[in-house]
């Protein structure tokens, strides 16, 4: 999966630290990492390493229920997101979102999260085609898309996606 | 904190073994599996860890390890994030598919063994020399692979002979399974039963996903690596969802015994009748009322849909006749005719053609296009009211109306003007006042001044006729519940309908003073017409006549026929209550609606469609815009306001036609047959299937059973998705194959690359015909192409091989033309409503200031083209009052404006007279002007 590799490279720049090479496993196209420390494999626990290393903790959670919550949302891209395999799914993974996010501003506890990071880059590819129909249909997730793209530092060399401010189609919120 | 499970679900083992750790009391509660707990999931995954009060954890993983962090402080957080991705992405969507097989369906499939073996390996490998997965004690790593190994190493349906292969593994799982807090879960999760009371939970729970592009060490992969070369630069591939070996075994029983399943295409002959033994189906549109230029939103409303429909029913080889015309009688058409200097039917004549040339330009197929001013209208309109009265359902009742001596007429609400009762403006109209917004009762306003001739009217006492709908009511609510429940209705259809009988059903008057009409024939009442929507719907009866004289076949024979109405959401009463009163009253066998097809309203861009200020596309506009009717239909279908109000707009516009069309669709069938044209001089090779390729019919099977289910309900948008669908199948299909590099292998990979053009050649032929509806235009163009059989024009349940191999296709060419977006962007502009460029504004200005008293005393007469020119100049100078005040200007300067915008508005409405009604009812969806 080229993406992975595209979030891990993009976490590290965003980060200030160092990715290595990514590299995908044969046999379950698992990203791998290998640096001095070791051998790591996964997005997710790539990435966790990466903030660990940066210090910056706070992206993974203050408190247990959020450090919970936090893992629960990493599991959710690459088990959800990252495998969907047509259209469809991919409609059923947006509904998702867009309820949890319909009275939130973070995925977790109204900070900017590890979760909302990986959920950016992994739905990017997703927005960039998407007509605007759809990008009013799926209204929470793209309020909260436009917010994490304008995080400094995070977008880099992803396209900018375009929302507009007034709805055209009408009472398409739900 | 509270657990929330179903019944014998293995992950649930996680969180307790992982609370009994922590030391925290769960309270345990079990809910069905298919019981949605978490609102915005939409599948019911469970187990469900509420932390805090309304504060869940749906994963399993992330709940016990929040869990255990209670209790342990992780040593190593890298590695037990390690352990439970690998468990979550990589083992669980294994073992999870596995377990349904093996617990769910009783049964094994080979690969799926060989994969979770590998796993078992590897394990063991990682075990060796180690009590636990990490660190020297158990961690939640441990916990987590433990459980979703516990079915897979334990009980009754345990991998056979696991324990001695993988020694390692062996001596870590009965340590866990030992240890107290993993007794305790397993007595929670199993009871004393064994494994296969997991099974409701396997069955119930979502299957997790495997990884897109799997590794080549699986087996699957090997057997497919013999046909495709082994793809070297990294790439993602989507891994294809498999079928169901009942799907395959269909798609390819289907697939070999080939067209000779498919029945002939039914010859259309005219005129259709009714058959004995076939589904015999009488579709109708609402009729358009013929002084309105139809836009888009009409089109799609009611007769589009229909066509949509009605071209469907003809490929399943039902037995249909598609009705439609347009309705012409009505005050809006004497009063244009007084307009333009005119007789009535001279109005109805020119519009009339107006209305075929649109319809055939957006290639609607009627089986015939009528009109109601025939005599066969008159006739059985009058038949059905003396039926109607001979057996009491005609009330006789007098109300009050504004009779104009001078014109010798009474005054329908629009003709009278006076000053308002309710605010003394002294320009209010007689349905309503401009100024307070008011409804009035026109017999109320103060002065009141015919519009015509500007004399003063006089009330008079008036008899009419009503409709006695309260008795029909009981007859109509015993069709409705029979209906209702057999039919497709709509949502909406079924919505208002039941609210106007909850309202409870009044006498409706059927009478009017006029003269356009079909005239009453009551002694006493003869000077009279009915109202157009008790004659209306008639007109389907009598368009029908016109069409054939065997019309009673049609309408006449509800046990034979069946009746779909298409409509805009705003006709729905006038079809489901009066009208089937009506019928049901005249006690004469007719057919009555048993579906009715409602849509919602179609907005333009970020406002809705208006003739007088010249927003959106009107049907006459369309074609001179250059781009293919074929297109226009794809889109509306795409948009259809099906289930709530949608919108048309260009960008979008240009974004479907330039992905869905011309990438998507057009691309799949011009590379297929480019490439058997090129490659193999245009004909069809021996297509040899692997198990692959079977299971890709399979999917496109799935595709094309959804598109029929949502035909036969008419969810017409829907069913494009399946259509895309199928290309995209085919696209990837081609893809992966790559003939283009096979053609320049050896002769087996020659071999593969003409059977792999050939089947997607053939999808193409399914395309076509599962096109025809929507694009017949662009399906006709494939159809030469492919040189298909006129047969294929049907659709059959499963996908058939229509081109066999020797066939000879025509000549590809591509299908679609990119849009630019320079040229949306002027299409956006021209049809915005935006008053244009006009080189002689000031002068025109003064000119129309200077001409008021003129206006205004020949109000009557004014041409649209000076109304559009009125419209346009308020506009302008709206702006220009708006632009000032942003710009905070001076309020003297701002005053003045002002005052001229209010002396240009006046004037406008002065023009407009009787017009204004016409540009209301361009609001929204179909002829509102019917609802009164």
């Amino acid at each position: 999966m080229a993406e992975a590799g595209q979030s891990i490279a993009a976490l590290a720049t965003y980060l200030g630290v160092k990715a290595g090479k990514v590299t995908l496993d044969g046999r379950d196209k698992l990203p791998v990492v290998k640096g001095k420390t070791g051998t790591r494999r996964g997005l997710v626990s790539i990435t966790k390493h990466l903030v660990r290393a940066a210090e910056k903790n706070s992206l993974l959670g203050n408190t247990a229920e959020d450090q919970a919550a936090v893992d629960q949302w990493l599991e959710y891209r690459v088990s959800q997101l990252d495998r969907c395999q047509g259209d469809k799914e991919l409609a059923g993974v947006l509904k998702e979102l867009n309820a949890y996010l319909a009275d939130k501003v973070y995925f977790v506890n109204h900070t900017l999260s590890l979760a909302d990071i990986l959920l950016y880059y992994g739905l990017h590819t997703h927005f960039v085609g998407m007509p605007f129909y759809d990008k009013e249909n799926y209204m929470h997730v793209s309020r909260w898309f436009d917010n994490v793209q304008h995080e400094k530092g995070l977008r880099q060399t992803f396209p900018y996606v375009h929302f507009l401010r007034t709805q055209i189609y009408d009472r398409m919120s739900h | 904190m509270k657990l929330y499970t179903d019944e014998g679900n293995f992950q649930t083992l996680k969180i307790i073994v992982a609370s009994e750790i922590s030391g925290v009391k769960l309270e345990i509660v079990h809910t069905k599996s298919d019981e949605k707990l978490l609102t915005y999931l939409s599948n019911c995954k469970l187990p469900a860890l509420e932390s805090h009060p309304g504060e869940f954890l749906f994963s399993a993983n992330a709940a016990s390890r929040y869990l255990t962090n209670l209790r342990w402080k992780e040593t190593d957080p890298s590695v037990i994030d390690q352990w439970l991705e690998w468990e979550s992405a990589v083992l669980l969507p294994i073992v999870f598919p596995y377990l349904v097989s093996l617990i769910g369906q009783g049964k094994t499939e080979e690969h799926q063994i060989t994969c979770i073996h590998g796993y078992l390996e590897y394990l063991d490998i990682e075990l060796n020399g180690k009590q636990v997965l990490c660190g020297d004690s158990v961690t939640v790593a441990d916990i987590v692979l433990w459980s979703s190994l516990y079915p897979v190493l334990n009980g009754k349906f345990c991998l056979k002979g696991w324990e001695s292969q993988y020694k390692h593994l062996q001596a870590w799982n009965s340590h866990l399974t030992n240890l107290e807090p993993f007794k305790a879960a397993i007595k929670v999760v199993l009871g004393d039963r064994d494994t296969s009371v997991l099974k409701a939970s396997i069955l119930a729970q979502p299957v997790p996903q495997r990884a897109k592009d799997i590794g080549q060490s699986g087996p699957v992969q090997q057997r497919q690596k013999q046909v495709k070369e082994a793809p070297e630069e990294v790439q993602v591939n989507v891994e294809k969802p498999t079928a169901t070996e009942e799907e395959i075994t269909e798609a390819t029983v289907a697939w070999k015994t080939g067209s000779s399943l498919c029945p002939k295409p039914r010859i259309r002959r005219h005129p259709i009748l009714p058959e004995e033994g076939s589904r015999n189906i009488l579709i109708t549109s609402a009729l358009p009322y013929v002084n309105n230029v139809p836009h888009l939103g009409n089109i799609i409303g009611c007769v589009l849909s229909a066509d949509v429909f009605s071209r469907y029913c003809r490929l399943r080889n039902y037995n249909c006749l598609y009705v439609c015309g347009t309705d012409e009688y009505g005050t809006a058409t004497e009063t244009k005719a007084i307009e333009e200097g005119l007789t009535p039917q001279q109005i109805c004549d020119k519009y009339n053609v107006i209305h075929e040339e649109i319809y055939r330009w957006f290639n609607i197929d009627f089986d015939y296009f009528g009109r109601t001013t025939t005599k066969q209208q008159t006739e059985i309109a009058q038949d059905i009211f003396w039926r109607l009265y001979n057996r009491d359902l005609i009330l006789k009742d007098s109300i009050n109306q504004l009779q104009c001596e001078a014109c010798d007429r009474f005054l329908a609400d629009r003709f009278v003007e006076g000053t308002c009762p309710f605010c003394t403006f002294d320009d209010a109209r007689g349905d309503q006042c401009d100024a307070c917004g008011k409804l009035i009762n026109a017999i109320e306003l103060k002065n009141p001044k015919c519009k015509l001739c500007r004399s003063s009217p006089v009330i008079k006492s008036t008899q009419h006729l009503f409709l006695d709908l309260p008795k029909a009511e009981p007859t109509l609510q015993e069709h409705l519940n029979r209906v209702f429940k057999e039919g497709t209705w709509t949502t909406n259809s079924k919505q208002i309908t039941n609210s106007w009988i909850r309202d409870g059903l009044k006498p409706r008057c059927i009478s009017r003073d006029l003269k356009w009409g079909t005239p009453v024939p009551l002694e006493g009442y003869t000077d009279k017409v009915f109202y157009v929507w008790f004659d209306a719907p008639i007109g389907y009866i009598s368009i029908t006549a016109n069409y054939t004289d065997h019309w009673k076949k049609w309408w006449k024979n509800p046990q034979q026929v069946e009746l779909y109405n298409f409509l805009g959401k705003d006709n729905v009463p006038f079809h489901s209550v009066i009208f089937p009163c009506t019928l049901l009253g005249a006690d004469d066998g007719y057919t009555i609606v048993n579906h009715m097809i409602a849509t919602e309203y179609l907005n333009y861009e970020d406002g809705k469609f208006s003739k007088s200020r010249g927003t959106g596309v009107f049907g006459n506009q369309a074609k001179e815009t250059g781009i293919p009717a074929d297109i226009y239909r794809f889109y509306l279908l795409y948009i259809r306001p099906e289930t709530q109000d949608s919108s048309f707009s260009w960008d979008d516009f240009l974004l479907k036609n330039n992905t869905e069309l011309l990438n998507n669709l057009g691309n799949f069938i011009n590379r297929a047959l480019k490439f058997v044209d090129s490659n193999f001089g245009g004909t069809i090779q021996q297509m040899d299937l692997t198990a692959d390729e079977f299971n890709l019919l399979a999917l496109i099977n799935r595709e094309l059973h959804t598109y029929i289910e949502n035909m036969e309900q008419a969810k017409l948008r829907d069913s494009i998705r399946n259509i895309l669908n199928i290309s995209r199948l085919g696209n990837q299909y081609m893809q992966e194959y790559k003939p283009w590099v096979l053609i320049k292998g050896s002769e087996d990979d020659r071999h593969k690359a003409g059977s792999v053009c050939s089947l997607c050649a053939n999808i193409g032929c399914l395309l076509s015909v599962m096109l025809q509806p929507y694009m017949p235009d662009v399906s006709r163009t494939i159809q030469e192409q492919l040189n298909a059989p006129q047969e294929c024009y049907f659709i059959y349940k499963d996908f058939v091989c229509q081109l066999p191999p020797g066939h000879k296709i025509g000549k590809p060419s591509p299908l679609f033309q990119k849009i630019e977006p320079a040229t949306i962007e002027e299409l956006k502009k021209k049809f915005s409503g935006q008053p244009g460029p006009a080189p002689s504004k000031a002068v025109d200005n003064k000119k129309s200031q200077g001409k008021t008293t003129e206006t205004v005393s020949s109000a009557s007469t004014a041409s649209p083209e000076e109304i559009e020119k009125l419209t346009a100049e308020v506009t302008e100078q709206g702006n220009k009052v708006r632009e000032l005040k942003t710009n905070k200007a001076d309020k003297s300067v701002i005053d003045v404006e002002v005052a001229k915008l209010l002396e240009l508005k006046k004037n406008l409405t002065m023009t407009q007279g009787p017009n204004q009604k016409e540009a209301a009812e361009e609001k929204g969806g179909k002829k509102k002007g019917k609802k009164k």
